[in-house]
């Protein structure tokens, strides 16, 4: 069975949970945007709010530990790459390798972007539960004329369903051929095609299936979905975000 | 062999239905059943006997390529949408029925898509969980389940749209001793509260001493239709285990 992971939601009653998932999604939205283009003074602010934010979670780095490693990975190849290929003064230099201070100091700021967008990412995944952010889609885009409100909230509910399953079948497809002894065979290629191949047969049998419970079960687009109140606590806290995505601009890029 | 029952009661009925998939193979050929209201049916056979298919007919999954079927005297293809209401399925595999993030999100799928009000939902699935003992596993992911719990869902999520006639699709495979009990136990709940049952099984033991009828299925035609104690005779030569005489009052 899928373990939980750190990119979970996780219960609580903090600010986070409390606030209504439409504000927390175009809070995502906004803030991510801004952190693209923010200044280290800007950037800096913003770490310090999510770093204040992510105290109320009873989660350590640790759990998220596993999760991190390949964006951890990812954010030094990129320091790496803008510390030895931006031009500026040299800090130290090996043959034709040169490190430029201006190179450290963009690299740091690209990464501290990123850090900032999955930072932002993982708050609202923690504080939402999945049933809410199909609510909040189906809220979101129903006053938007054209846009198939019900189906894209019934697509974020199966997703949410269907991830841990295709998870668990990939892993026990994976298992098998290893019983197999699909390891002595050196071709990632080989062995990438050997499990996508049965992984997808039975991800669209499942398709199908579901689709034909579903139907069983009477589904139609004009299902009632219960959209709940903004509150004046959302409203602030919009307000609030909006102030905030204004200042990290005004700091500068 | 036909038990006795009057064509004016019937909750469902078949006449001379036939299914032809689109390569051409035949599914069920010249069907002829009656189903009386508050019947248990079990509907036994091998692989490929057309047991599921005969079933997917009853709440429109199928439409038939000939025959009729009617539910409550209604035909099936008439109006689909009551008929799904109406009858309801529990699938083989009970993952592909469970949509839900949660337990009670699952078990509100239904009457959502019946466009019951708020109150009305919350408080149908309260009463489907608590019927199924799941109450507590409400706000539970639904993969994080035992087998017997799934089922039990799956069930949940029938029992909020109220049908009268409730079709169980292999309701035992895959499932260990306490999850077939846990089946039996809302199997004899539904018989209890007058619903009429339809149970496709390769597992007769279980549920033959509930069953009013067993029906048997071979290469799609109907080769038996009688009282359990009546059709038990030469079960192997239709690809179906004879359960242990214990199981339906003989002694050998």
């Amino acid at each position: 069975m899928s373990a939980h992971t750190g990119f979970s939601f996780h219960g609580g009653d903090t600010l986070l949970h409390r606030l209504d998932v439409r504000i927390k999604l175009l809070a995502l939205a906004a803030v991510g945007m801004v952190s693209l283009h923010a200044g280290p003074v800007g950037i800096a602010l913003l770490l310090l709010s999510l770093w204040a934010l992510s105290r109320r979670f009873s989660l350590s780095l640790k759990s998220v530990d596993r999760e991190l490693r390949f964006f951890l990975l990812l954010l030094g190849v990129v320091l790496l790459s803008r510390a030895l290929f931006t031009p500026g003064r040299i800090l130290w230099s090996a043959g034709p390798l040169a490190f430029t201070i201006e190179g450290i100091r963009d690299g740091l700021l690209v990464c501290s972007r990123l850090t900032a967008v999955v930072w932002c990412g993982w708050l609202f995944v923690a504080s939402t539960a999945p049933g809410a952010l199909r609510t909040a889609v189906h809220g979101l885009f129903r006053p938007i004329p054209g846009i198939p409100h019900q189906r894209l909230s019934t697509m974020i509910m199966l997703t949410i369903r269907l991830l841990p399953l295709v998870l668990d079948e990939a892993r026990a497809t994976a298992d098998a051929q290893r019983a197999r002894g699909v390891e002595n065979r050196k071709n990632p290629l080989y062995r990438m095609v050997r499990l996508a191949v049965p992984m997808l047969r039975r991800s669209f049998r499942r398709a199908d299936q579901l689709a034909e419970a579903m139907e069983a079960r009477g589904y139609t687009e004009n299902r009632r979905v219960a959209i709940p109140a903004l509150t004046p606590a959302d409203a602030a806290a919009a307000f609030a975000v909006a102030v905030f995505c204004l200042t990290v601009m005004l700091l500068g890029s | 062999m036909k038990p006795e029952t009057n064509p004016t009661d019937a909750m469902i009925t078949c006449d001379r239905l036939t299914h032809r998939f689109h390569d051409g193979s035949v599914g069920i050929c010249e069907v002829d059943l009656s189903v009386s209201e508050g019947e248990l049916v079990i509907f036994a056979g091998a692989n490929g006997s057309g047991k599921s298919t005969l079933l997917r007919h009853f709440n429109g999954l199928l439409l038939p390529t000939a025959g009729e079927v009617r539910i409550a005297g209604k035909p099936v293809r008439e109006d689909l949408r009551w008929v799904r209401q109406f009858v309801a399925m529990v699938f083989q595999d009970p993952e592909s029925q469970i949509v839900g993030e949660t337990v009670w999100a699952d078990a509100a799928f239904g009457p959502e898509n019946l466009g019951f009000s708020g109150e009305k939902i919350r408080q149908r699935v309260q009463e489907a969980l608590d019927a199924v003992g799941l109450t507590a596993k409400a706000d539970q992911r639904p993969h994080t389940l035992s087998g017997g719990e799934k089922r039990r869902l799956a069930v949940a999520g029938i029992l909020t749209t109220n049908p009268s006639v409730v079709m169980f699709d292999e309701p035992f495979s895959g499932l260990d001793y306490p999850g077939v009990c846990q089946v039996m136990e809302q199997i004899r709940r539904l018989r209890a509260q007058g619903r009429t049952l339809l149970v496709s099984t390769h597992e007769l033991a279980p549920v033959l001493p509930l069953a009013d009828r067993l029906v048997v299925l071979d290469a799609g035609r109907i080769v038996r239709n009688a009282a359990p104690v009546d059709s038990l005779q030469d079960l192997e030569s239709l690809g179906v285990r004879t359960p242990c005489p214990a199981c339906f009052g003989r002694d050998g």
